[in-house]
């Protein structure tokens, strides 16, 4: 009962990898240009939540209202009982939720002991209003994220497309 | 746990809003003692938060930016605070005094409007009518004014933990939220920050809106009362105010002190009772087509017939308060279950996003 991961989260010991959190944070592209003060401050309100393997940390079609970073562990993005993507220390999902109220695409699952921290909207939210220049860095990274994801989703299906039917050649993806 | 998988996603929602309710519930309960305190340290938490966030973000520290505006407001809210409700209860008690005056007057005024409704051949029971109207401004224990009197004396020792409550409130709140809310089961993890989220904002909102639109309506009418030659326009126009936080039946609330003051007086000035109705009506009159389309109209988005039951239903349980709070509990109550209900039904949630 003691390994249940209500029972961690409820009673955890105080964590000293804030250090560590701070550093995978400002290793990421939504980090980029973001204070070491700043990132302290905002991973200090962070909280580590730990999953056992194959718990579901979001399912397709869930509310969704933040990014998540692993810390420890790695995590299988899904689509069905397709496997999308495998997540490992370091990586963020999750990151539409940051900016829009949406449900979740798809469905991340702990694939081993996983440790995460949600960066959450009311916490980016709070910082555009209280440091509105770091806040605002944030949304830029965020953008550039997410326009890169579409470049490659694109990029992607134009490549399927080509393969589909080789002969067309005026056919994009309009984002 | 089989019966609640197998359950529909309706259920389910209900369910889980029905605990949200029941742990409300209890929690009110308990803190029934020093519920005064807390909601009014809540309001002013609320008002304070944007001063304290300002400090912090200057490089504060959170317990000396609390302490900082815990002097403020000794100084700048609660001194004035103190004198204002001093003020207020000298003057209920001087009201009070001419209770029997003001009980006679109505009694004549009953009298004259119950023979103008027979030349009319329209019969009132005046005696019944008078004996309850009289009974409420009698001097006993249960009267309108020692009441008054009573709840200004709870409110001013009360409002010695007020700052206190604040001060933890502004220090402390937002790591204890962090771990209330860092306790929730992974699965509803996001859910239930979601749904914080959603009514910390609204209510925020909603209060920072009402407090500006009593203060306008308190204002308006303080300058009617002045301007109509009123006694105590202040004390009037600020118990306008602070009624006006009923709605529907504020504005006829609004009406009893200065329906009072002219009763009270000899001899009675009856004109003076139209120029309260007036005044009331001009005030509210502002307040209808300006202040609330601008500044609250965003906030609760409920049948008006639904609004005025639960004014009524609150009312009969937690009395004035219950009247007070009744449109907000109501409005995050219509939050969290619309939000329990989208996030147990995620096809409703699609598509109403698409």
């Amino acid at each position: 009962m003691t390994h249940s991961p209500f029972w961690q989260n409820l009673f955890r010991p105080p964590h000293k990898q804030k250090q560590h959190i701070c550093d995978l944070w400002l290793a990421t592209p939504i980090f980029t240009g973001i204070s070491h003060r700043q990132c302290r401050s905002l991973v200090a309100e962070m909280a580590v939540r730990r999953y056992q393997h194959d718990e579901a940390i979001f399912e397709q079609g869930d509310v969704g209202i933040g990014t998540a970073l692993i810390i420890k562990g790695s995590v299988q993005i899904c689509s069905g009982n397709k496997v999308l993507a495998t997540m490992e220390e370091g990586d963020f999902f999750g990151e539409v939720a940051l900016v829009i109220e949406a449900p979740r695409t798809a469905t991340a699952i702990a694939h081993g002991d996983v440790e995460i921290v949600f960066f959450l909207r009311p916490q980016l939210e709070s910082l555009l209003s209280q440091a509105p220049r770091q806040g605002a860095k944030i949304m830029q990274n965020l953008a550039r994220v997410m326009a890169n994801r579409l470049g490659s989703t694109n990029a992607l299906l134009e490549a399927m497309h080509v393969n589909d039917q080789p002969q067309s050649g005026d056919h994009h993806v309009v984002n | 746990m089989w019966l609640i998988n197998s359950m529909p996603s309706g259920m389910k929602a209900f369910l889980c809003f029905a605990c949200v309710l029941l742990v409300t519930s209890i929690l009110i309960w308990l803190l029934n003692p020093v519920i005064i305190p807390v909601l009014v340290s809540l309001v002013l938490y609320v008002c304070l938060l944007p001063l304290h966030d300002w400090l912090t973000n200057l490089g504060w520290r959170r317990d000396m930016s609390a302490m900082a505006i815990l002097l403020l407001m000794m100084f700048v809210v609660l001194v004035p605070g103190s004198l204002i409700l001093g003020a207020f209860n000298e003057q209920a008690l001087v009201w009070q005094s001419k209770a029997s005056a003001a009980g006679q007057s109505l009694n004549q005024l009953l009298e004259v409007i119950s023979n103008q409704l027979a030349q009319w051949q329209f019969h009132m029971e005046v005696d019944q009518l008078k004996a309850n109207i009289l009974s409420s401004f009698s001097s006993d224990e249960g009267g309108l004014l020692n009441s008054v009197s009573n709840v200004i004396v709870n409110i001013s020792s009360s409002l010695l933990l007020v700052p206190f409550i604040t001060f933890f409130l502004l220090r402390d709140f937002e790591s204890l939220r962090n771990k209330l809310l860092n306790a929730l089961p992974n699965k509803h993890y996001e859910l239930g920050w979601l749904i914080y989220f959603k009514v910390a904002n609204q209510t925020q909102g909603y209060v920072r809106a009402v407090l500006i639109q009593q203060s306008i309506l308190a204002l308006v009418a303080a300058i009617g009362f002045w301007i109509s030659g009123f006694e105590s326009p202040v004390i009037l126009g600020v118990i306008a105010g602070v009624l006006g936080l009923i709605p529907y039946v504020g504005p006829a609330l609004g009406l009893i002190p200065p329906f009072y003051l002219v009763l009270a007086n000899q001899p009675v000035n009856y004109d003076a009772m139209y120029a309260a109705v007036l005044v009331i009506g001009i005030a509210y009159l502002i307040d209808n087509l300006l202040v609330i389309p601008l500044i609250v109209a965003r906030f609760a988005n409920l049948h008006p017939l639904v609004a005025l039951l639960s004014i009524i239903i609150f009312g009969n349980f937690f009395g004035i308060l219950g009247m007070i709070a009744a449109i907000p509990s109501l409005a995050i109550s219509n939050i969290v279950y619309r939000q329990l209900l989208l996030s147990f039904n995620p096809k409703r949630f699609r598509a109403m996003i698409a």
